[in-house]
């Protein structure tokens, strides 16, 4: 049975790149690039998998600035269908739930869809709220931290969830909402000529109007939650190294240890 | 966590261990009277019971066959019908997988604000304010609510609230109303031998080692310091070199030994989020430059091969003295 999926990606600053200025105890974020949250890589192979196997398309959706433009691209060369970008100035600054609620009116302008796959979390904040309150929104069932994902019967979806006790394997209908775990899938490189052909794919960007979205209601305004700062704690660890041969080190080591811990 | 503050506070986990933690955390936050919710499909009083400790003021009771697989959406159903009741600023949830997938639904669902994660919670005048780690682990973001919100706390081994109190039960009827997926199976993890959440020693391995057979030397350590052996994600997930229980890290456990000893851990944000609050970190690697000896107290830059052997010789002829 086709499915018409919607997977949501973030473009996001590589948290790889940045540097810790411990002087000033801040993040440097001078000359670090861009990409497409890690995990969300994998929700967009897990996308293009299941349109594969089962027919139908996959509508990449982002919520972003116009830079995103590069990571929707990159979404298109890794299979996707068409991509759109939900670029607005009232957008900056949405907390969470905020992004939850334009990807959902996004959703109902794209119409209809059986699935909806995001990944558990980003890289850069990680919080982990746009899946379960797009579900909400949305008012559809959710599978969480699912590590494989199968049709059944055509009409519902198996899902295996890895939870901290085992694997729970759930199944639902359609409509449905899935945040997927790292260890669903590889995520694909594109070939060059998956990225040529990505090009002409269809890539839009959708506006506040475009997505009947009252201004208020989103960024700083609409918001119930605000980062007030981001520091870098001051690292209280002594960082004494030894250097010397490895018989030296291990036995400066046992005494370090033995100072600082009792064996008994 | 600062001065007190005034507000309730509803407390909710599928673990009662963890039920207790937030107990103690909400006991310390706020003068105001500390609520449970238990949401169980059978056994009512004894599950009210676990949670009948010193603190607890009130427990609010939800039960019925459909929360027998407590799928998200039931238990949202059941926490909206509490917090309609009770009002608290706080609703404060355990970071389990559970708690991530259902508390930022809760908040959706009631319109307030979501915060996950968060270290500590502060009162900025009145408002829930918290403190979450971003940007894997390198920076702590300070988050402020405008009003009540739901917060998920992540599990680090804390207090737990414990003795007697006899709190009033009262309970309340919520119908199933959601769609929800239907469990056909759970395959549960054979339970491994300890704890390593609970351990006072951890030594950990990481990518130094080149083959699974030479994690053996640790053994020796492992038990002249009375430890746990446990590992980075890609000896465990990635490898399979060790079981998942025993990983460390983002996506693993987090730990907080008395002695933490890295072995061949270059120290990835991913990891060292797993260890942060260790009381004394020990760290061995041959290249100088690895982000661990940025976060250990001590280091010996070398080949791990040659110094751990010599580690747990010199470690053991302490002991025997």
């Amino acid at each position: 049975m086709p499915l018409e999926i919607v997977v949501c990606f973030k473009h996001v600053v590589d948290e790889t790149e940045l540097k810790i200025d411990r002087q000033n105890n801040r993040i440097n974020f001078e000359g670090a690039r861009t990409k497409i949250s890690d995990d969300d890589k994998n929700a967009i192979e897990e996308a293009v998998r299941l349109k594969e196997k089962n027919g139908g398309s996959v509508t990449a959706v982002c919520v972003g600035t116009a830079d995103a433009k590069k990571s929707a691209k990159e979404a298109l060369a890794m299979g996707c269908d068409r991509a759109r970008l939900l670029v607005d100035p009232s957008f900056v600054d949405s907390d969470a739930i905020r992004t939850a609620y334009i990807i959902s009116k996004a959703i109902k302008k794209i119409g209809k869809y059986d699935l909806v796959l995001l990944s558990t979390g980003t890289t850069d904040s990680y919080t982990g709220i746009v899946g379960p309150a797009l579900a909400e929104f949305l008012q559809i069932p959710q599978i969480t931290f699912a590590s494989r994902l199968e049709v059944k019967d055509g009409n519902k979806l198996l899902g295996e969830r890895s939870m901290e006790q085992g694997i729970e394997t759930v199944e639902c209908g359609l409509p449905l909402l899935v945040t997927v775990s790292r260890e669903i899938n590889q995520p694909r490189f594109p070939t060059l000529i998956q990225i040529m052909s990505a090009g002409k794919k269809d890539l839009a960007e959708w506006n506040a109007q475009a997505l009947e979205i009252d201004t208020k209601s989103v960024g700083k305004q609409g918001s119930t939650v605000e980062v007030t700062s981001v520091n870098v704690p001051k690292s209280a660890r002594k960082r004494i190294l030894f250097e010397g041969k490895p018989e030296e080190s291990a036995k400066q080591l046992a005494e370090a240890i033995l100072r600082e811990h009792s064996l008994a | 966590m600062a001065e007190k503050s005034n507000w309730n506070s509803l407390i909710y986990s599928e673990i009662p261990e963890i039920a207790q933690e937030l107990v103690t955390l909400a006991t310390k936050l706020g003068a105001g009277s500390v609520s449970a919710a238990v949401v169980v499909s059978e056994n009512l009083p004894e599950a009210a019971r676990k949670i009948s400790v010193e603190g607890v003021s009130k427990i609010y009771g939800v039960s019925g066959d459909q929360f027998k697989d407590l799928q998200t959406e039931t238990v949202v159903d059941a926490l909206e019908a509490v917090y309609n009741r009770e009002k608290p600023t706080i609703v404060l949830i355990g970071s389990t997988k559970r708690g991530k997938a259902l508390a930022p639904r809760l908040a959706t669902r009631l319109g307030i604000a979501c915060i996950s994660d968060a270290l500590a919670i502060h009162d900025s005048n009145g408002k829930p304010s918290a403190e979450r780690l971003v940007w894997g682990g390198n920076a702590i973001a300070t988050v402020s609510s405008k009003g009540p919100a739901v917060i998920t706390i992540p599990l680090r081994a804390n207090q737990r609230a414990s003795g007697n109190s006899n709190p009033n039960v009262v309970e309340i009827n919520v119908q199933p109303k959601s769609p929800v997926p239907r469990v056909i199976d759970r395959k549960e993890r054979p339970p491994g031998q300890v704890n390593i959440k609970d351990a006072e020693v951890v030594i950990s391995a990481g990518r130094g080692f080149k083959k699974k057979e030479d994690l053996a030397m640790l053994e020796d350590l492992a038990s002249t310091l009375n430890g746990v052996i446990g590992a980075s994600r890609p000896l465990t997930s990635d490898l399979g070199w060790v079981p998942e229980d025993r990983q460390i890290g983002l996506s693993g456990n987090t730990v907080k030994p008395k002695l933490y000893i890295a072995v061949g851990i270059s120290g990835q944000i991913q990891h060292l989020t797993g260890m942060r609050d260790s009381k004394v970190v020990v760290a061995i690697n041959n290249d100088k430059n690895a982000p661990i000896f940025q976060e250990c107290d001590y280091g010996a830059v070398g080949d791990l091969y040659a110094i751990v052997p010599d580690l747990g010789k010199f470690l053991k002829a302490a002991k025997g003295k």
